[in-house]
């Protein structure tokens, strides 16, 4: 369990880089065709295979297969006969689908305007990777420390390996019961999955998943905004930002999934802004649902505010501009679209629903009624003393929301000299934002902002959001 | 308040000055000041009015020879009330008032330091001196707060209280600092400047501040991980939670947990006592222990696991134990 050796590691990096990222570059091409190609392809490809592993796995369950090779293989047949029928309707040439595994041919030295850019972007650079270098060698050689990662992660894992798969459908809560109620298991099955493969849980290595995900987050937001803005300073600003939020480094190296979540949440908002662009394609609509879908159950209580606050944000937006509306609009004419939205709530969220469905739990029992966490007869207005002391007497989010505000102010007073779809990214945080502060304002979850625990979790994870959309909002090339 | 204990009114109105020396003091055996420093012998409660807090920012207390069982603090009279503050290390300390969190919450009004003393205890030449720092001694101060370093506590997942600027925490020297290269820059290139260019050097600043900010908490992240790195290579111990990981590691090996096939079908139930139900019983009950699970009495279970604590009631023959753990197992 506390095994350590550089073969064990790599058999455990290894297993995480690459068994999700063969059927997630099977399923972008799937979902997203040619969209992407190169660095950027790989990357959205690994984080869609997370969602598609981890899902299509405890699919799987349901017709009682283990979790092992056999069941990944099945998982792989099964989409290269989608693939298969997808290619044979759309009539996509293989060679454009490969395409997209070639990389593109860069110069970022002749990008660089100036020397003070070249040498502030060369400290971001050492920055990033000292941070990328100190989280993995934590995550290499210390056990599990942080409480929630034991109970509602690490026991499912453990349950799901030493069970050999999971328990869809045992005694009352057989499987459920044993791990904490209402908590998704998809993610700890996908990890069981791989800890069989490469050796067998080791408490040391299970870390490599959050270290991984944040890695690969960053480098794909450094990718993404150097390919927009093809300024090398401006790629690094977002991931320098995200990692000096005081509570990443822990986040980085635990098996927590609110990091997980916001990732997947600042994804699915890049996805819609590629779609609100005036160039974009039906493929980013379809992106967006499958980045929001994974979220459903990665942690499902948060992802009923990501959803909402992403939904609301683009109805804002729409409701702003009328005319680009329609516009957009016209991409739910198209049958594939709706067919891919039904294949992806139906492989993506029906399962576990049903599973929960089974056994009279309701959609998230982490913070619902049923755990005391419901509505409250009156607003907890003392919140906002609390936030006010956490801001500025501590260092929970360092200086993230006087950025934000300010921020904030510059795009609301000059929003008619920036472009519509860049105030979509910051409009999607600031409603993430609001219907928190609304679930503290009017629930009994007030108390987690009056002790200091789950509060500071929650807005840092908003500004991570945030954060991914400062290069587009503050043009650092000016 | 912590430490907070109210001295009557009667001890505040009791302090009257001994001729000749420069403190009031009150209920001292004997009481002695010159160039030296202040000698006394106290029995019981003694009090030495120290003097206004006026403009200083911090106290110095130097210790001669000294003998003592009692214990001694420094406070504050405000009004007729004496609020008892810091314990007074026994070796010579500067502390700051603004360091204080009672300090923080007294009522407003003039402010007296005192210095408490609950004997028996005997001292000689103490220094004593209370003063406000240099403009050299305060940027010392200043970088000393910003240097400390927080450590990895089982909270950390949700707190951080992070470096301080002397008094200021990161966010509002930030906001400062934001705000002075703003005036700076607009007094310096007023002409040239437009309005929005001040916005963009205000967002410019803050997000140098938060690279900078991140850069010292790395500087924490790299010290923790290294530090704590060699304590679990030697002898696997993590952070604040002791060597619980090799007694999981032994109980597992001895039981040869991790070996799926042969626990397949196949249970087990441990009974498990410790000093600390969280960690040590929290995580061997949800991970450490699998394919076993914890039971709350030990009569119902296979094996008996004693961390740090004795081993009562215990039943069964041990199968295995080390310096702080025992391992009964209670099988027939």
């Amino acid at each position: 369990m506390f095994a350590s050796s550089l073969s064990l590691l790599l058999a455990h990096l290894g297993a995480y880089i690459i068994l999700p990222l063969i059927p997630g570059i099977i399923a972008a091409w799937i979902l997203i065709g040619r969209r992407h190609k190169g660095w950027l392809f790989y990357l959205i490809s690994w984080f869609v295979g997370v969602g598609v592993l981890s899902y299509g796995l405890f699919l799987l369950q349901f017709v009682r297969f283990g979790i092992d090779r056999l069941a990944y293989a099945i998982l792989l047949i099964a989409l290269l006969v989608i693939l298969v029928v997808r290619v044979a309707l759309t009539k996509t040439s293989r060679k454009e689908l490969f395409g997209t595994l070639c990389f593109g041919k860069h110069t970022i030295v002749r990008k660089v305007q100036t020397k003070w850019h070249a040498w502030s972007a060369a400290i971001l650079i050492i920055y990033i990777l000292a941070f990328v270098g100190v989280t993995f060698f934590f995550v290499t050689h210390f056990p599990s420390y942080a409480d929630d990662a034991f109970g509602n992660r690490h026991l499912p894992v453990m349950n799901i390996l030493y069970d050999g798969g999971v328990k869809i459908f045992g005694a009352a809560g057989e499987i459920l019961g044993r791990a904490r109620l209402g908590y998704p298991i998809m993610i700890p099955t996908m990890q069981a999955f791989i800890s069989n493969v490469a050796g067998g849980y080791n408490d040391i290595y299970i870390n490599l998943f959050p270290w991984l995900s944040v890695t690969l987050f960053l480098l794909f937001i450094g990718i993404y905004t150097y390919q927009k803005r093809r300024h090398l300073l401006s790629a690094l600003v977002a991931p320098a930002l995200i990692i000096s939020l005081p509570l990443i480094f822990l986040h980085t190296t635990q098996g927590y999934m609110d990091l997980l979540s916001a990732i997947y949440t600042s994804l699915a908002i890049i996805a819609l802004y590629e779609w609100l662009q005036e160039d974009g394609h039906a493929n980013d609509l379809i992106l967006w649902a499958t980045f929001l879908s994974i979220v459903s159950y990665v942690k499902n209580d948060w992802f009923v505010v990501y959803m909402i606050g992403t939904v609301l944000a683009l109805g804002i937006y729409f409701l702003a501009h009328r005319k680009t509306a329609l516009e957009k609009l016209h991409a739910f004419k198209k049958p594939r679209v709706w067919i891919s939205l039904a294949g992806l709530v139906a492989f993506f969220i029906v399962p576990f629903t049903v599973l929960k469905s089974y056994y009279h739990l309701w959609f998230n029992q982490a913070a619902g009624a049923d755990s005391g966490l419901g509505l409250t007869s009156s607003i907890h207005r003392e919140i906002f003393p609390a936030i006010w002391h956490t801001i500025w007497s501590m260092n929970n989010y360092s200086v993230g929301p006087l950025l934000f505000l300010l921020i904030a102010v510059v795009v609301i007073v000059r929003h008619k000299k920036m472009s519509k779809q860049v105030q979509f990214l910051l409009l999607a945080p600031a409603v993430i934002l609001g219907i928190f502060l609304l679930v503290f304002l009017l629930t009994e979850n007030y108390k987690f902002v009056i002790d200091q625990t789950t509060v500071n979790r929650v807005f840092t994870m908003v500004l991570v959001i945030f954060f991914t959309a400062i290069p587009a909002l503050f043009d650092l090339s000016e | 308040m912590k430490k907070y204990i109210l001295w009557v009114v009667a001890v505040a109105l009791g302090l009257i000055g001994t001729a000749g020396a420069a403190y009031q003091q009150q209920g001292f055996n004997q009481y002695t000041e010159n160039s030296w420093g202040i000698s006394f012998w106290c029995q019981q409660s003694c009090v030495i009015l120290l003097g206004d807090v006026g403009s200083n920012d911090n106290i110095t207390v130097e210790w001669g020879s000294h003998q003592w069982d009692g214990q001694r603090w420094y406070g504050y009279l405000v009004g007729q009330q004496i609020y008892a503050a810091t314990v007074v290390p026994a070796k010579s300390y500067e502390w700051s008032f603004s360091d204080d969190p009672i300090y923080k919450q007294l009522p407003a009004g003039e402010k007296q330091v005192v210095f408490l003393v609950s004997g028996p205890l005997k001292a000689d030449n103490i220094h004593v001196t209370m003063k406000q720092r240099s403009t050299s001694e305060r940027f010392s101060w200043w970088w000393q707060r910003f240097r400390n370093t927080e450590n990895i506590a089982p909270y950390s997942i949700n707190l951080h209280y992070g470096p301080m600027a002397g008094n200021w925490s990161w966010p509002i020297l930030a906001l400062a600092l934001m705000i002075i290269s703003v005036v700076v820059i607009y007094v310096v290139r007023r002409k040239d400047l437009s309005f929005w260019a001040l916005f963009n050097v205000a967002i410019g600043t803050l997000i140098v501040l938060m690279v900078i900010g991140g850069v010292r908490l790395l500087v924490d992240d790299i010290r923790i991980t290294s530090s704590n790195s060699k304590e679990y290579q030697s002898d696997k111990q993590v952070f604040d939670l002791g060597n619980y990981i090799s007694v999981t590691e032994k109980v597992r090996n001895y039981l040869d947990l991790d070996n799926r096939s042969e626990w397949k079908d196949k249970t087990c139930s441990i009974y498990a006592k410790s000093n600390m139900d969280w960690p040590h019983v929290a995580h061997w009950g949800s991970v450490y222990l699998r394919p076993c699970h914890l039971v709350q009495t030990g009569s119902m279970a296979d094996y008996q696991l004693y961390y740090n604590v004795l081993p009562q009631n215990s039943t069964g023959s041990v199968v295995l134990s080390w310096d702080n753990f025992t391992l009964f197992n209670t099988r027939p």
